[in-house]
């Protein structure tokens, strides 16, 4: 089975999520029930702070559980992707497993199986609808810790090929210049480097991918899931113009390779 | 089945138009390739680079294949060199087009012959998007509207003017853009007057024009003209398919 190269964006239309991530404060989180919710320096995925969130027993949809009320929250509309990804963390050498409300749907168990380890927890669905409350909530009397909300919508395309994204392929250094020293030694100054991807997917038939492939290319904060690396941001190499290839000149072939930087330089090789 | 576009572009106060059958269109009603707006990107001083897109262009290629008649070679040619191009694909969207090389134009000759002559024309749209631009059409529930600006009407009903869409004071709509073909055979076509200021005017039967329509419109002898002592309507076509 290929991979999934999984492409995030933010539509056009898409409203900002508040009180996304803890920075600043518990915000309009509230404590419903048995899940008491607060801010918490102890851990965090990005930034300072996380919610903590003290489960005294199982949570569920209705009286137990962790709430961002609906007039903070993401308007879904309906019939179209999304793709929900929240950063979880547990001490608990059991783990943990977390059931997400929004839309009018509930995900199955997102489980955080690794203790002390930030985890991002996926729940993908094309049936939200409407402006709703965000619940949140683990399935026993459990402390967990979560940060770093994002919505997105997204297509996902099966990939061929990839260089670059999971090994070290190809980069790009950075750093100051070469130095030459009049003895005619020299020196390089690099301190970090991106890395260069270039990713070769199967044809995209329907016109609804392709837009939402024109959606995540237009989007200055597009981002990619592939294998363990979730919400990845990219930037395109090239900022002319972007282009299928019609395979075989049929149009009923359009091909898709991505060729991509990294934001972000880095010293470490992430995967 | 072939699908077909049509060129059409105004030299002086004349549209001209021509339908070519078409060997493939790409980047016209799927995303297949843009031009980025603006193609910017920043690097910062600490390594990091991001984009600054604002939209989109459609990049338009049109596959016309060989052409063999010469009127149609040179239509082409008054297609490129016009500053003032549009083209029409299905029914009614006009998309208006710059040259993607604005220097040069060659034909192909397939097999080094003179007698396949083929032609690739690559069109930019000229204005940009942020969504990617539906294919908006009248069908027999969906009614299509195009207005007009205001248009002086110096007759009375003895002594109507007459008027054709993509000519004269109609040669533009209300919003700047040429106005769609139109086939009396396609649609049922009703036209709206809206007088200025209590000016009474009227519009009379629709009849076909190549792929304009015609009518004519007068003011009533009753009714004030407008504070100029002029007399001004504006017309709405209505289009809905049949």
């Amino acid at each position: 089975m290929p991979d999934t190269f999984r492409l995030r964006y933010n539509a056009p239309t898409l409203p900002t999520l508040a009180n996304r991530n803890a920075e600043s404060g518990v915000g309009n989180w509230a404590t419903v029930g048995n899940h008491a919710v607060s801010q918490s320096n102890t851990y965090a995925h990005g930034g300072t702070y996380s919610f903590k969130v003290i489960a005294t027993d199982a949570g569920d949809a209705t009286t137990n559980h962790a709430k961002l009320p609906s007039a903070n929250n993401h308007t879904f509309v309906s019939g179209k992707a999304y793709c929900i990804t929240l950063w979880a963390y547990t001490a608990d050498v059991d783990g943990v497993a977390l059931t997400i409300k929004t839309g009018g749907v509930t995900s199955g168990f997102l489980d955080v199986l690794t203790a002390d380890t930030w985890t991002a927890l996926t729940f993908k669905s094309s049936s939200l609808s409407g402006a709703t409350d965000f619940l949140l909530w683990a399935s026993d009397a459990k402390t967990f810790y979560f940060d770093d909300i994002a919505i997105t919508e997204y297509v996902e395309l099966d990939v061929l090929a990839e260089r670059g994204m999971s090994k070290p392929d190809s980069v790009e250094l950075f750093g100051g210049p070469q130095n030459r020293y009049k003895d005619g030694s020299m020196q390089d100054q690099i301190t970090a480097f991106r890395r260069k991807i270039w990713v070769d997917c199967e044809p995209v038939t329907s016109t609804t991918d392709m837009k939402s492939i024109l959606y995540w290319v237009i989007d200055n904060d597009r981002t990619v899931d592939y294998l363990t690396e979730v919400n990845v941001p990219m930037c395109l190499e090239n900022t002319e113009g972007f282009e299928n290839t019609w395979d075989f000149d049929c149009s009923l072939m359009p091909h898709y390779s991505f060729s991509l930087l990294e934001p972000s330089v880095r010293t470490t090789f992430p995967v | 089945m072939a699908s077909t576009i049509t060129f059409k572009y105004r030299s002086g106060a004349t549209t001209y138009t021509r339908t070519f059958a078409t060997l493939s269109i790409k980047g016209l009603t799927r995303p297949d390739k843009v031009e980025l707006f603006p193609p910017l990107r920043f690097e910062m001083s600490d390594g990091s680079i991001r984009t600054a897109f604002k939209g989109f262009r459609r990049v338009i290629t049109a596959t016309l294949g060989v052409l063999q008649e010469d009127a149609d070679r040179a239509f082409v040619l008054n297609f490129l060199q016009s500053n003032d191009r549009w083209i029409y694909f299905g029914s009614v969207a006009s998309v208006y087009c710059v040259l993607l090389d604005p220097e040069k134009f060659e034909n192909e000759w397939k097999f080094d012959t003179s007698l396949a002559r083929y032609y690739d024309i690559q069109l930019l749209e000229t204005i940009t998007y942020t969504t990617w631009p539906e294919l908006v059409e009248p069908t027999a529930d969906t009614l299509l509207y195009i207005g007009s600006d205001w248009i002086e009407v110096t007759g009375d009903e003895s002594s109507p003017i007459t008027l054709t869409t993509n000519a004269g004071v109609l040669v533009t709509d209300a919003t700047g853009n040429p106005y769609p073909s139109i086939s009396l055979a396609a649609y049922a076509v009703e036209l709206i007057v809206r007088e200025r200021q209590g000016c009474l005017c009227y519009a009379g039967n629709v009849t076909q024009s190549g792929t304009d329509v015609t009518f004519q419109v007068w003011h009533a002898d009753a009714g004030n003209a407008y504070s100029d002592g002029k007399f001004y309507c504006r017309i709405t076509i209505g289009l809905q398919a049949k």
